[in-house]
């Protein structure tokens, strides 16, 4: 490629992946997204050469200078009425200024201009989004950019020679763009992206935050508010939106039970929906350690519970999740807060993606309580949790049925739980406004449902058998990504489930829900899924979260490292001091008798023959530096080839005598055996480029060589 | 230890400098800029951009040296090199690097240690490389010319920084004194004078002037046949030179006070005049203050006589005036044209040897010139 062409088309690319950077942000607008594809392919078109078909657009200076004021002044009229913000309002006028210059690229400013604006766009769309896909505009543009920047000066350089009349050098600039230009240009970018990772890494994160503003839409999500209606779990269950990502540390693999990540609990059914009426918060105690300690007294000092680091999108709720039931929280958020049903919540909708630490102590079932037959629950808790709705006796006959044999409260909850997952088929196929109530219409005429159905229903049935319960909303496990060794938890998982309060162990979880196998995509799409998935958390956690924090563990971890090394190395220092002072000690015993003399000799005559060995498979003397003088393996090649053919010769009764020239030696071959002189002389052309012009040699000359001295060999003389 | 620290900053500084171009002004300003909207925001992709923006500047400083490092430089000077004339020097650039190019770089020349722009501009070079370049050297005043090394200028590899290094290149000429086309009448006095005192001599022409006998290593083609057929022993044939006259060149140095650039003229004169007469085939005998170029042709004693020229001083007036000059008078062997060039008159010289030589002021001929 033409150096020139390259310049313009690199200068275009680096355009094009700024403005691809604000596409696919989603806050341009279609008509400016057309006008900026338009420009840029008429760039294009005019950096390959096709410019002539553009003549239409040409416009004069005066023109442009109009429209760009034009521009400039709806950029108020957007900020004030239109976006009604100073970002999107600068985005706009951005590409208004991009089209402007992609059409009047004469000069070197604007090129310079060009590159400028294209390095605004990437600012913009770092302040616009969080996304994965940041990262390879990124790197799309950082190759670029190098590529242009290079291509920029060596341009310069090339007009400012011809302008001042410098002599512009013998070698002259490189016209084209050779393969080793190319890939010494990959080189630096390679270079300077791992140069941007380390330069990213030490800079000490300080941010101010003065201005900040999210952007971007919250998720929706249902089934967290104060009263939720029946049915809500319904309409998100199609939905693959990732709402947030959970690792468990002290794991390596999945875990052996399903887990739950609970977010909400009600207490109050009215027949058609759930509310919280405990919904009194009180702030969190916070550790020396920074944790929001839920109930110091239930974590035993000993455990360190389970714990979750819980990636969340910007959910447009502020319920903290977690494994229930929550011990501790920690994040970089400053109060958290806690409900009479043991809700933890921030104060505020967060509108942003944010990463916080979670401990739990998963409930379990005291087994000593599970055959008593007292009750015996706190009144308190009895009169909250065992409230119901205007249902009909039916309800009650059926719970009572369904308990018959049981005899424990447990073995009655559980019995339930077995009953609706038997004989109740889930479906999501269930008309959104019932007529009658819903849970009767549920138990005994639908028979289908999902899980705000069932949770709801099983609910009823443990309160009309006198079992203090309550319904408990959140998400299920989600899907476990291997590749990244978490749960990516999805809008399609949000559950709803049931908690049953027994004296002796507190709430403890039930999930009549059959569990529904998902129709899933084929494997590979699935594993390709889980890979980027893994790789957007990676993203997120080494590039958009990176914090101070992280800067000080990593210092303290390097420090660790380095004493670590530093021991050993200390260790391996004495040890060598100690073999040393050994070893002198036994040649000094050996030295004390006879034949102490002759091993030594014999060591001595080993390590010179070691050494002489050493050196004679070494390619040329150790003292001669290699690199920049020495010969390249093909010259070496080459030489090797020559020296082959003179052993050829002598065998044949031709010597080249000491004195003789290579081309003189040539010369005698033509006159005493002229068949070979067509194989000899060009090798020996070959052998006095390579050693006296220095010349680098190709492989074809490589292979014509060698074929040339197998063809003499096969000569008879 | 404070003391050796600035010391090596001022010879690091002598050898390595680095300043910002304009583009890289603007450049390293918008990186500010990031790195403003970064700390203010907290939000890493624009620290990711400011580490991008920085690590621009860092590569730009590695290639940069890199792009210097093992280059090679030979300086030849022209042979001869006259005051206000261009001489031709020229500079072979070897890139020793086995694989990296060397791209953008220009050089200079550095003459009391300051740069002296050459206009060479080398846009590329590749590794294992060697490129000549030429470039005119024009040096004002005679004497010791020095360019005590070479200054390397390169903005590769982004334009961002202008980085330079100096290279102990040390080349030396010796500048001859400016020559001056003499003026017409002073031509036509010398050439009609210089007609009156020929005298014969051998050397090249195609007069006989003598025969001899055959000395070893004589020209074969100049054996003249028939004298050695009649005298039997291998006789040669001596030519008379066709035009074989002698000048002696006189330049008194003591001037007084403030005559400096009258003294130049009178070196410049003197360095015409020879010139003049080695262009003529004469033999030229200079006598410069106290210092004598004994009588002589060819190139070899051109150059002693203009050496002797570009590196002559001005003496003060009422130093002895120096024996040579007194022992002019009467010297002037036949045929031979004695010229005593002056800056002033100078009443000890003239009365020395005005009687015998022809003075000339060289205040009016030079204006003439």
């Amino acid at each position: 490629v033409n150096l020139d062409t390259a310049f313009r088309l690199s200068s275009i690319l680096l355009a094009l992946t700024g403005f691809v950077g604000l596409v696919l942000t989603g806050e341009l607008p279609a008509g400016l997204l057309l006008a900026g594809a338009a420009a840029l392919a008429a760039g294009l078109a005019q950096a390959l050469g096709y410019g002539s078909g553009l003549v239409l657009f040409r416009l004069s200076q005066q023109t442009w200078t109009g429209l760009m004021l034009a521009a400039f002044l709806f950029m108020f009229a957007d900020l004030f009425w239109i976006s009604g913000d100073l970002l999107p309002a600068g985005i706009h006028f951005l590409v208004a200024l991009m089209v402007q210059k992609l059409f009047t690229l004469r000069e070197r400013k604007d090129f310079l201009h060009l590159y400028a604006i294209s390095l605004m766009e990437l600012l913009g769309a770092a302040a616009l989004t969080l996304e994965l896909w940041y990262a390879a505009v990124f790197a799309a543009y950082l190759l670029t950019a190098i590529w242009t920047l290079l291509l920029y000066h060596l341009r310069s350089e090339a007009e400012e020679a011809a302008d001042t009349g410098h002599f512009a050098g013998q070698s002259g600039q490189p016209g084209t763009i050779t393969s080793r230009f190319f890939w010494s240009t990959n080189g630096i970018a390679i270079g300077a992206f791992g140069l941007t990772l380390m330069i990213f890494i030490v800079t000490p994160r300080i941010g101010a935050g003065f201005f900040e503003k999210n952007r971007g839409e919250l998720i929706r999500v249902s089934g967290f508010s104060e009263k939720v209606d029946l049915g809500m779990v319904g309409s998100v269950k199609l939905d693959n939106t990732v709402v947030m990502r959970v690792e468990f540390p002290d794991h390596k693999g999945p875990l052996i039970e399903r887990a739950y990540f609970r977010g909400a609990s009600y207490d109050v059914y009215d027949g058609r929906s759930w509310s919280n009426t405990l919904r009194d918060r009180q702030v969190l105690a916070r550790s020396p350690e920074g944790e929001f300690v839920v109930a110091r007294d239930r974590l035993p000092e000993s455990s360190a519970g389970l714990r979750q680091e819980i990636l969340v999108e910007a959910l447009d709720t502020p319920v903290l999740f977690g494994v229930p039931f929550v011990e501790s929280v920690k994040g970089a958020f400053s109060v958290v807060q806690i409900d009479g049903m043991g809700d933890v919540s921030l104060p505020y909708v967060p509108a942003t993606r944010f990463q916080y630490s979670v401990r739990s102590i998963p409930a379990r079932f005291i087994s000593g309580a599970r055959r008593t037959t007292r009750t015996g629950e706190q009144e308190s808790v009895r009169q909250q949790f065992l409230q119901l709705p205007d249902i009909g006796p039916r309800v009650a006959g059926l719970a009572r049925q369904i308990v018959q044999p049981a005899s424990s409260p447990y073995e009655m909850a559980a019995a339930v739980e077995r009953h609706l997952k038997e004989n109740y088929r889930y479906s999501l196929d269930v008309g959104t406004t019932p007529t009658g109530n819903p849970v009767e219409e549920f138990l005994f005429v639908r028979k289908t449902g999902y899980c705000d159905h069932y949770a709801t229903a099983m609910v009823v049935l443990l309160r009309t058998l006198g079992l203090p319960s309550r319904l408990a909303t959140g998400f299920a496990q989600g899907e476990w990504n291997e590749v990244g060794n978490y749960y990516t938890v999805r809008q399609r998982d949000a559950h709803a489930w049931v908690e049953v309060y027994f004296q002796n162990s507190g709430w403890v979880t039930f999930d009549p829900t059959p569990n529904v196998p998902l129709a899933l995509p084929h494997p590979l799409v699935v594993r390709i899924g889980k890979i980027l998935d893994s790789i957007r958390l990676k993203w997120d956690r080494f590039v958009i979260r990176y914090s101070f924090r992280d800067q000080v563990a990593m210092a303290q971890g390097v420090r660790q490292q380095s004493e670590v090394v530093r021991t050993r190395a200390a260790a391996g220092f004495s040890a060598l001091l100690r073999w040393g002072a050994e070893l002198r000690t036994h040649v000094a015993r050996l030295g004390r008798s006879y034949g102490g003399w002759l091993v030594a000799g014999a060591a001595l005559i080993c390590a010179l023959a070691g050494l002489g060995l050493a050196l004679r498979f070494h390619r040329g003397a150790w003292w001669i530096p290699r690199g920049a003088g020495g010969p390249t393996t093909q010259q070496m090649a080459a030489l090797k080839i020559y020296s082959r053919m003179l052993q050829f010769l002598r065998s044949r009764g031709l010597q080249k005598a000491s004195g003789t020239t290579p081309l003189e030696f040539a010369g005698r071959i033509a006159r005493e055996w002229s068949a070979a002189s067509r194989f000899v002389t060009p090798i020996t052309e070959l052998y006095c480029r390579v050693r006296f012009g220095q010349v680098p040699l190709s492989p074809d000359d490589l292979t014509r060589a060698q074929r040339l001295l197998t063809d003499l060999q096969a000569m008879p003389r | 230890m404070l003391e050796r620290l600035r010391e090596w900053f001022r010879w690091f500084y002598r050898y390595r400098s680095i300043r910002l171009t304009s583009e890289g002004t603007r450049y390293v300003l918008l990186t500010l800029a990031v790195g403003v909207a970064a700390i203010n925001t907290g939000n890493n992709l624009l620290y990711l951009l400011l580490a991008m923006l920085l690590s621009l500047i860092v590569m730009s400083g590695l290639l940069s040296e890199q792009s210097l490092k093992q280059l090679e430089f030979r300086r030849r000077m022209p042979n001869r090199v006259f005051a206000n004339q261009p001489a031709m020097v020229s500079l072979s650039i070897a890139n020793r690097k086995a694989r990296v190019p060397t791209f953008s770089l220009r050089v200079q020349d550095v003459v009391d240690g300051a740069a002296v722009e050459r206009g060479i501009h080398l846009l590329h070079a590749p590794p294992r490389s060697v490129t000549v370049q030429s470039y005119p050297l024009l040096v004002a005043r005679r004497g010791l010319h020095r360019i005590e090394g070479i200054k390397l200028l390169t903005r590769f590899p982004f334009g961002l920084f202008l980085k330079a290094a100096t290279l102990p290149v040390a080349s030396e000429a010796v500048v001859y004194p400016e020559i001056k086309p003499l003026p017409m009448a002073l031509v036509h006095d010398l050439t009609s004078r210089g007609h009156d005192q020929t005298v014969s001599q051998r050397g090249p022409g195609v007069a006989l002037y003598n025969l001899r006998r055959y000395q070893a290593g004589d020209d074969s083609r100049a054996i003249h046949w028939k004298t050695t057929a009649r005298q039997r022993r291998l006789m040669v044939r001596e030519t008379e030179a066709e035009d074989q006259r002698r000048v002696v060149l006189v330049l008194p140095t003591a001037v007084p006070g403030h005559s400096t650039p009258v003294f130049e003229q009178a070196v410049s004169l003197t360095a015409s005049l020879a010139a003049f007469f080695h262009r003529q085939g004469h033999a030229i005998r200079l006598l410069v203050g106290d210092q004598e170029i004994p009588s002589g042709t060819g190139e070899a004693h051109y150059d002693a006589v203009l050496r002797a020229l570009a590196l002559c001083r001005p003496v003060a007036t009422g130093s002895p005036v120096p024996a040579t000059l007194l022992a002019l008078a009467g010297q002037a062997a036949p045929g031979e044209l004695m010229l005593v060039v002056m800056s002033w008159a100078d009443p000890a010289v003239l009365s020395a040897c005005g009687a015998t030589a022809r003075v000339i002021m060289a205040a009016d001929y030079m204006r003439q010139s």
